[in-house]
């Protein structure tokens, strides 16, 4: 029943709350802190969900998305891109890389669980 | 779910928490930013970037308003400068540095619960917003504002979606199907799916949309709510949302509506029900399924095997957070553990020869054992001093421009580690001895830097080193020096000291350190905040360390700050004055010897010294500082240990005999009695007994002080009537090891309780005057 969920963020305190978020929710929750620990963890795992922030160290969470695109084993993981931009600049550069879709900070538990049911069967 | 049940209060510390590295990070860059604009790295402001950005993204979880909205503009404009679209000049730099001060004021304004006032940034506000969205005027930086946009009538509507999606959709991971899902929620929902497109089965292609939907949703909510669901596949689909009113108002209008949607619903075929369409969705959920796992499906984008993920590898550093609590609570079992160990070693000697030889040998193992993890959980609280070096340059450079200066700031060093306790306490005697060198220390005006001789341009050199066990952390400037003259004539005026006093210049210069001394004309901005440098003096000494001056006059001043590098523990030289145990930091020993008596010499102003090597150092006799009966007074019979005190110079303290070197655990008098001169902690040694640690600068400088007196008490031969200042066995209890102390030794004679012991430094005090 539960899903599966990679949150990746450098930010330990976001990790923190959506991983909270989510388990409260009766999910389980893996965590990375950039794009390439988060490649390492898919490497060997199926995720059903994949929460992204887009700034981040070492690989920030655009090209984390193309990666995930582009491996046959995830290319259909639904891809949440966590954003604080509202102008659309970032959903459309989230979409072009193959984001399902986005959550606009400020980050709100109720908001994340909606979203998720959003993309997840 | 209610939202209580997340509460994210809880996150709160790890915010703070993870935003005071976060700031040191962005500082510490700033500052190479700052000595480099040329060359920036474009990594530098990206990460200058994510820190405002992570900052932000918390402060919006917790509600920090203030900081958000701030945050919000900042990260706008680092946010065009690593876009390239504004240049960085010496100007932004000191805009970004002032901004990034805000920044951590209103975290810590946020930290403590409470907001600044707007006004006090509204200036800086206005600047980065002008920078950033080329217009001055705060821009609300609330997001998802529009999200509460009027829902105007609740009235229920009817709905006409007609959603084609392509193929895009599907490869995005975005599924029809949840989309319907989500559509029931807000209403009555009737589908109808046009199926025209699929292909025969074997032709089918996983990710290739064949299905377009035109639904009916009968609902109260408002068009927003609606557009809402086919938030993320906009722009993946073609989608077109009418409103076909239930009421009549607006005839036209509807009618229009009703024209397209019978239009729409005329392109396909009608016959599938409610229910057959939700089965053929299924179907073809299922047919997609199979599809995929068909063996003819094209890989859609060839696979990179993530060459990135294994060069970072390499590069992180894995890391926990413990809190500082359990970490002291290790410290504190260790020490324990080394005086036990010390105490059961002692023990060992009282065995028969051959099982002591037995039990000595496996005492050597537990020692190095326990010595190592001492050493490793000192470790863990080791920090270097980096974090409290980062904050300097911004420091400088805003005392620069307040002013009216041209500062350079020098660090080196800033690798030197630490205990994290120490680094705590060194933030605030730091700032002010910088202010205080860029206030007092440098000339007032380039100019007159000029006249001197000396560039425009003053240096100010941060430094920090390892030396003698201790960590020195030097601030120099080449400024004009102490005005020894003006210092002298304002410590008169202030009585403290007699106006027919004779200094030395030395003594001159560590005026400035006296209480309620400070020789600013103007009590100024920077320096002036009712604090001189006698409460540095002070706080630096709660800390068992010292602060000295050397200044040469028109060629600059050096404060050298020397601190321990733990407060935990010591390695010491344990040595026997009389019936007396003292502890020397080994660090701080350079050697020992016996001089021969033509070494010895003794200089017109009374001190003692020995010749070694061709350098006279001066002789400290403990017994006559402390007053200890039955030591060994005359230099030749007994041991002069030769340490190094501040400023390199080197003083010889004069002991019966050494006992042998011993880890000591510090036991802080402060704490646990009072201060006292010459003597900087106490210990429990193995036998259970006080002993005390010296402190060789402190006794060097009672050792000037008295020379004169005692040199007139030895030619009268007078024995002086000092009272005896060695406890030992002063309030054990309160050294925290009571259980732990053996009978009282027999030699341990020299015991006058606590009451007394304090009386007998009041008078000591009053002998030295």
């Amino acid at each position: 029943m539960g899903l599966k969920v990679l949150t990746v963020d450098d930010s330990k305190t976001m990790r923190d709350m959506v991983s909270f978020t989510l388990k409260g929710a009766g999910h389980s929750v893996l965590e990375a802190s950039d794009g390439c620990e988060a490649l390492r963890v898919l490497g060997g795992d199926r995720v059903d969900l994949v929460i992204t922030d887009v700034n981040m160290p070492n690989m920030d969470g655009l090209t984390l998305c193309k990666e995930i695109r582009s491996n046959p084993t995830h290319r259909l993981t639904p891809i949440l891109v966590l954003t604080t931009e509202s102008d659309g600049n970032k959903k459309n550069e989230g979409r072009s890389v193959g984001a399902t879709g986005w959550i606009v900070k400020p980050f709100n538990p109720e908001k994340l669980l909606q979203v998720v049911n959003k993309v997840c069967p | 779910m209610s939202t209580n049940d997340f509460d994210l209060d809880q996150f709160k510390a790890t915010y703070f928490e993870e935003c005071a590295e976060l700031l040191i990070d962005a500082e510490t860059r700033l500052a190479d930013l700052q000595h480099n604009p040329e060359s920036v790295d474009a990594e530098d402001l990206n990460a200058i970037f994510r820190v405002v950005h992570s900052v932000k993204g918390g402060a919006g979880a917790f509600s920090f308003d203030q900081l958000v909205g701030f945050a919000h503009i900042y990260e706008a404009l680092l946010d065009r400068m690593r876009q390239g679209e504004i240049q960085i000049t010496e100007e932004i730099v000191t805009l970004l540095l002032t901004a990034n001060d805000i920044l951590t004021n209103l975290i810590q304004a946020a930290q403590n619960g409470t907001t600044l006032p707007e006004e006090s940034f509204t200036e800086v506000k206005n600047k980065l917003n002008l920078l950033a969205f080329d217009q001055p005027v705060s821009t609300p930086a609330e997001e998802g504002e529009h999200e509460t946009i009027t829902p105007d009538e609740t009235r229920e509507k009817k709905y006409i979606i007609s959603f084609n999606p392509k193929p895009e959709l599907l490869q995005h991971a975005n599924e029809p199907l949840l989309l319907v899902r989500e559509m029931k929620e807000l209403g009555e929902l009737e589908t109808k799916v046009n199926t025209d497109r699929l292909p025969p089965i074997q032709k089918i292609i996983s990710d290739e949309a064949y299905f377009s939907w035109v639904f009916e949703l009968i609902s109260d909510c408002s068009l927003s709510d609606v557009e809402e669901v086919f938030e993320f596949v906009t722009e993946d689909c073609d989608l077109d949302i009418k409103i076909e009113e239930e009421a009549t108002e607006a005839e036209a209008e509807a009618k229009q509506e009703e024209k397209t949607k019978s239009q729409q619903i005329s392109a396909e075929p009608a016959e599938p029900a409610e229910d057959s369409s939700e089965k053929s969705l299924e179907a073809t959920k299922q047919q997609a399924v199979e599809a995929m796992q068909a063996p003819t499906i094209p890989t859609p984008a060839p696979v990179k095997p993530n060459p990135a993920g294994n060069t970072q590898a390499s590069q992180r550093v894995s890391s926990i957070r413990v809190e500082l609590d359990r970490v002291d609570r290790l410290v504190n079992m260790v020490g324990e553990l080394v005086i036990t160990q010390a105490m059961l070693r002692q023990q060992v000697d009282n065995l028969p020869s051959e099982l002591a030889a037995f039990m000595a040998k496996g005492f050597e193992d537990l020692g190095m054992h326990t010595r190592e993890i001492q050493e490793s959980v000192m470790a863990v609280r080791m920090q270097p001093v980096k974090s409290v070096f980062a904050r300097i340059p911004r420091l400088v450079r805003e005392l620069a421009t307040k002013l009216g200066k041209k500062v350079e700031l020098e660090t080196s060093g800033e690798h030197t580690e630490v205990d994290k306790t120490v680094i705590e306490q060194l933030s605030d005697p730091l700032t002010h001895m910088i202010r205080n060198s860029l206030d007092h220390g440098i000339e007032e005006t380039p100019e007159d830097r000029i006249k001197a001789g000396k560039p425009e341009l003053a240096t100010v050199t941060l430094s920090a080193e390892h030396r003698s066990g201790r960590i020195h952390i030097i601030v120099t400037d080449d400024g004009r020096g102490i005005n020894r003259e003006r210092v002298k004539a304002k410590a008169i005026e202030k009585g403290i000291i007699g106006p027919d006093e004779n200094l030395s210049d030395e003594a001159i210069d560590d005026l400035i350190f006296s209480p309620g001394f400070s020789t600013a004309e103007e009590v100024t901005d920077v320096s002036g905040r009712g604090v001189g440098m006698d409460v540095v003096r002070r706080n630096i000494s709660n800390l068992g360390g010292r602060i000295s001056v050397q200044s040469t006059s028109g060629k600059g001043t050096k404060f050298i700050m020397s601190l321990p590098l733990t407060l935990a523990v010591l390695d010491g030289m344990v040595v026997a004055v009389g019936k007396e145990k003292f502890i020397i930091s080994l660090t701080a020993i350079i050697e020992s010897l016996r001089p021969a008596k033509t070494e010895l010499h003794k200089l017109s102003n009374g001190a003692e010294v020995v010749s070694l090597r061709g350098e006279y150092i001066r002789l400290v006799k403990l017994h006559r500082l402390f007053n200890i009966p039955g030591a060994q007074n005359d230099p030749s019979q007994a041991l002069v240990v030769v340490v190094e005190i501040e400023g390199g110079k080197q003083v010889g303290i004069l002991v019966d005999e050494l006992l042998g070197q011993q880890q000591v655990v510090i036991k802080s008098l402060e704490e646990n009695y009072d201060p006292v001169e010459g003597i900087s902690a106490a210990t429990i040694l193995g036998n259970g007994m006080v002993a005390l640690i010296l402190d060789v600068d402190g006794l060097d400088a009672m050792a000037r002080q008295t020379s004169h007196k005692q040199n007139q008490d030895d030619e009268k031969g007078e024995t002086r009537n000092q009272p005896n200042l060695i406890t030992t066995s002063l309030d054990t209890k309160k050294l925290g090891s009571e259980e732990k102390l053996t009978p009282a030794q027999p030699e341990n004679t020299s015991t006058i309780p606590a009451d007394t012991a304090s009386e007998a430094i009041t008078q000591k005090y009053e002998v030295m005057e």
